[in-house]
Order: structure tokens, then C-alpha cells, then sequence
């Protein structure tokens, strides 16, 4: 046995020793030197203790990404999910504390990977799963309520600038994936569909999780209130879709949903 | 020099599946212990819930990515989110794990093993000061469960254990199934290791199931505390007077009326040692 190796050399050749290849394989990559430094003993000998902490390694990972991504799952089932999650998780170190960031990376791998792309929708499923996971933590913030837009002058509202909340994500999928997404959630297997642009908003209100799928007409009008514009210079969307009069009417129901969906913050004031 | 920690009786983990029973406030138990990390978070219903723990019962924050042992740098970002934690909860204490889980910025999300030699001794005992001083309190150290040890060990895990709480000058939070399972699986007296543990050091206790594997005892905190680990618990009792006890329970989550009875026991059986049966039933 050599000299002794120091404390910093010992993590290093242990973390790579269980983190440098998933599965059966991780035992093949165990470090020698390292195995020399275990104490071997009863039933275990040091590979097999050292593989305890390798298979754990890739278990609790593989177990949150099952569970960020329980849609994307029920696609594949469990063991294709397990060797594709396995190939993301070689490849994407967690370098945060917090386990919660672990799948931050998974849509665009899918996007990426040459295998998966035969399932083109996934990505995008795993984007609506991973907007769902950012928003059930997002910071809080009081939402607009409908009293509080009464109180301000109707003349006043084309003026307002409006906020959605933090906990809103807007996504635009090339695939209806939030049908996707539903169907997983009742256990049913995903069929092949036919790719459908498709644009939703994902929010939290209170405690609970949200999806919706937006038209033409209210994601412009989102997006432009988004990029700071105010209500009635979004609203000008509507002269492409509506005639004139239904526009100011169908630009308060627009609001109004919104509102009830607790996704805008309360408005600045008129300019 | 002492654990400098309130004595809170027994609690129990907080763990999502209670999150209801926490809201409506009928989830009833002497103390919450909380995992730091999963209240790390920018809003949500997580901390609506450590809210109301909070205003119902004392809190502790229990960490599991501190990395004392690490060689890599402390993580500010983590260690200035957990001071605002404390600051913003102000639990009764704060504990890590006498453990290292990340390296060369690449963290493992496990409690891994260290060698007990002289160096990693005043590494983790600089490292324990470092995060006492930048919270301003004194923490708790637990030992982990483990399925290896190093051959260039120079002293049993609980001479490190307690060194690593006299020259940093932490309490110890004395995880009674993680000594037995540790014990079962390198081969030592778990009695001996506890009685070996200065009494006045040790703030809390952690009681958790394990899974027998055959070869091996591995640390699921799944299932009831097992009978030779309520045994040790009494031991433990005996030799430190009453302490703040907590049961984990983390796989197969039970009802909060299941959990909160585990509590009990643990109550009645710390009545029964210290007060004998007449106080059990008093």
C-alpha cells in the first residue's frame, strides 16, 4: 500500500468511483487505489461496499427525476425512461445543493438526443412537466383581484401596465402536449398524435398547479402586455381577430379570465 | 462546555404527505424537524406549511448539504440561504451530518463516509466553526449511517464524533439507528458507542427504521424503529437524561397518526427509563 492519500484525493477518487458510470457497469470504474483504503469485511468486501453507495448514487437521482417527469415516464414506461434518465444524469453533474434542480437540463437533452428524437414530442412534454415543477415553488405574489381593477376608473384601463405573477410560464410547443400531459395523467398510453403548434401559460394559484392552452389572439396579447406594454396597446391584437366593437369587450373578458386565474399582479399606476 | 439547545420532547419529521394536517392544524406534535434544503425555496405551498409548523410547535432545521467533511470550499450561496432561513424560522437549533456530499463542485446528494484520521478531524472541526460563526449559533452534528470505513482510520467513528464537538465546540445530534446499522455493518458494539459520546454534547436523537438486505443493514427510515434500536434508544436515555427525540421516517410515509404514535413511544419509553413505570402511567 502506498502513501496515504489526502482527504481532498480520497473524495475525489470516490465520487468518481460511483458517479463515473450508472447501473451494473459502476463497479468496473471503481478505483483501485481507493479499494485498497476500504476495509473489507463479514460478507462485504470493499467493491461491494463501495457499490452500495454507487447504486444509491444513481437511485436517488433517478427517483427525482421519475418524479418531476411522472408524464414523460408513463411514454416510455419505467425501464426506457430508466436508460435514457441514466444517459442524462452521466452527462449533467448536479452541482447545486438542493436536488430540485437535478431535471433543470432534461427537455433540451431529449431535444438533443439522437435516440429519443424518435419520440419528437417528449421534449416538449418534459418542458410542460419542468414549467409545472418551477412554478409549484415560484415566489409568491398578491394577485390582481377583480375589486381592485373596479376601483380604477374604466377610461383608466387602456393606461394600465400590467405584471404577471412569478409563478407563470409561457411555452410554445410544437405538439399539444398538455392533451399529452392529461392523458399520461389518467394512465393512458400515449398515442402518436399529430404535431400541432401549440402556446400555454402554466401558473400557480394558492397551492395548485395550472395549465391552459391559449389562442392566437391571447398569447399576442400576453406577450406584448408581458414585454411592458400597456393594456389597450396590447389590446390594438384585437383589430386581427374581432371587428371594432367586440374588441373592447372581448379584451375585458380576456382580463377577466386572467384575473380569476390569479396570474397578474397588480397594476402600476395610469400613465 | 455544552449543547446549548432547549429540551423540546418528541417530534417528529416534516414530511409532505402531512402537509394537509399541518394547514388545518391537527397535525399536534411537541416539535417539527425540517429538512433545510426542500424550504430553500423562492415561495409555494412548501413554506406556507413551515409557516404554520412553526406558529403551532418549536422547529428545528435539519440539513443534509452542508458537507462538513467536503474539501471543496463551503458553498456560500447554500450556507448564506440556510443563515436566512434560520433568520427568517428562527428554529431551536440547526444540524448537518458529520458526512461529506460533494466534491470539486459535484454534489452527490448522499451522506458519505469519512476517514476518521487527524486531518479530516481538524478539517471538519475548522469547517463546523466556519458555518457556527456565519450563523451566529451553535449547530448539531449526526452521526451517519455507513457501509464502509477506511483501513488509515486512527479512532473509532465516536472518538471523531467526540472530538469534532469539544475543539468546535457543536452539540451532537446522536442518531441511535444510524449506530445500529453502522455497527451491524462494520462490526462494533453500538453500546459502546453511544456510552463513548460526552452526554452533555448530545442535543437531539434521531430514531428511523431500517432495511435488512441480507448482507448489509441499509439506513431506509422506512418501517417502525426496530426492537434492538428502541433498546438502544434506551440506552442512549440512561446514559444522557432527557432529550429532544425525533422520529424520521422518509419511505412509505405513514398516516400523521402513525408517525405521531412512534413519537410517543419513544415518550413513553424515555418516561419509563428515567421515572421508572409509576411516571409512564402518571
Amino acid at each position: 500500500m502506498g502513501p496515504m492519500p489526502s482527504l481532498r484525493e480520497l473524495q475525489m477518487r470516490f465520487l468518481r468511483s460511483i458517479a463515473d458510470a450508472p447501473g451494473p457497469a459502476a463497479s468496473d470504474s471503481f478505483d483501485a487505489r481507493l479499494l485498497e483504503l476500504v476495509r473489507g469485511q463479514g460478507r462485504l468486501g470493499a467493491a461491494k461496499r463501495l457499490d452500495i453507495y454507487a447504486q444509491m448514487y444513481w437511485a436517488r437521482l433517478l427517483d427525482v427525476l421519475r418524479e418531476d417527469f411522472s408524464r414523460v415516464v408513463v411514454c416510455l414506461g419505467t425501464e426506457r425512461f430508466t436508460e435514457i434518465a441514466l444517459g442524462y444524469l452521466a452527462g449533467n453533474r448536479s452541482v447545486r445543493p438542493s436536488v430540485r434542480h437535478t431535471g433543470a437540463c432534461f427537455a433540451e437533452f431529449l431535444a438533443g438526443d439522437a435516440e429519443v428524437r424518435t419520440w419528437p414530442f417528449l421534449s416538449d412534454l418534459a418542458r410542460l412537466e419542468w414549467a409545472r415543477v418551477e412554478v409549484f415553488d415560484a415566489p409568491d405574489a398578491e394577485p390582481l383581484r377583480v375589486a381592485q381593477l373596479q376601483a380604477i376608473p374604466a377610461a383608466d384601463w387602456p393606461g394600465l401596465t400590467f405584471k404577471l405573477i412569478p409563478a407563470v410560464r409561457l411555452l410554445h410547443c410544437g405538439w399539444p402536449v398538455h392533451e399529452i400531459w392529461a392523458r399520461a395523467g389518467d394512465g393512458g398510453l400515449c398515442e402518436p398524435m399529430r404535431p400541432a403548434e401549440t402556446h400555454l401559460r402554466v401558473w400557480r394559484d394558492g397551492f395548485t398547479v395550472y395549465q391552459a392552452s391559449m389562442d392566437a389572439i391571447e398569447r399576442l396579447v400576453l406577450e406584448r402586455i408581458v414585454a411592458g406594454e400597456s393594456f389597450g396597446a396590447a389590446c390594438e391584437t384585437f383589430a386581427r381577430g374581432v371587428t371594432a366593437e367586440d374588441a373592447p369587450g372581448e379584451a375585458a373578458k380576456l382580463l377577466l379570465r386572467w384575473i380569476e386565474d390569479g396570474i397578474l399582479e397588480s397594476p402600476s399606476a395610469p400613465r | 462546555m455544552a449543547c446549548r439547545v432547549p429540551y423540546l420532547g418528541h417530534g417528529v419529521g416534516l414530511r409532505t404527505k402531512h402537509y394537509p394536517r399541518v394547514l388545518d392544524g391537527t397535525a399536534r406534535v411537541d416539535w417539527f424537524e425540517a429538512i433545510s434544503e426542500n424550504f430553500m425555496i423562492p415561495g409555494g405551498r412548501p413554506l406556507a406549511v413551515l409557516e404554520r409548523a412553526r406558529a403551532d410547535a418549536p422547529l428545528v432545521l435539519h440539513g443534509v448539504s452542508l458537507s462538513l467533511g467536503s474539501t471543496d470550499p463551503l458553498n456560500e450561496v447554500y450556507v448564506q440561504e440556510l443563515a436566512e432561513l434560520t433568520r427568517r424560522f428562527e428554529p431551536a437549533w440547526v444540524s448537518d451530518h458529520l458526512c461529506w456530499g460533494s466534491i470539486d463542485g459535484h454534489y452527490a446528494h448522499d451522506l458519505l463516509p469519512l476517514p476518521f484520521t487527524e486531518e479530516a478531524l481538524a478539517h471538519v472541526v475548522a469547517r463546523v466553526g466556519a458555518v457556527q460563526e456565519r450563523l451566529g449559533r451553535q449547530i448539531l452534528v449526526e452521526n451517519v449511517s455507513s457501509y464502509l470505513a477506511f483501513a488509515h482510520s486512527v479512532m473509532p467513528e465516536w472518538e471523531f464524533l467526540a472530538e469534532v464537538a469539544e475543539r468546535a465546540d457543536c452539540g451532537i445530534l446522536l442518531d441511535v439507528n444510524n449506530v445500529y446499522v453502522s455497527a451491524a455493518n462494520h462490526g462494533f458494539r453500538a453500546e459502546a458507542y453511544v456510552t463513548a459520546l460526552p452526554r452533555r454534547r448530545i442535543g437531539q436523537i434521531h430514531l428511523a427504521g431500517h432495511t435488512d438486505k441480507g448482507t448489509h443493514l441499509l439506513d431506509t427510515h422506512e418501517g417502525h424503529v426496530s426492537a434492538p434500536v428502541w433498546e438502544l434508544y434506551r440506552l442512549a436515555v440512561r446514559h444522557c437524561g432527557p432529550v429532544s427525540t425525533l422520529v424520521e421516517w422518509d419511505e412509505g410515509v405513514p398516516e400523521f397518526d402513525l408517525l405521531r404514535a412512534e413519537a410517543e413511544c419513544a415518550r413513553a419509553i424515555e418516561a419509563e427509563v428515567l421515572h421508572g413505570a409509576h411516571a409512564q402511567s402518571a
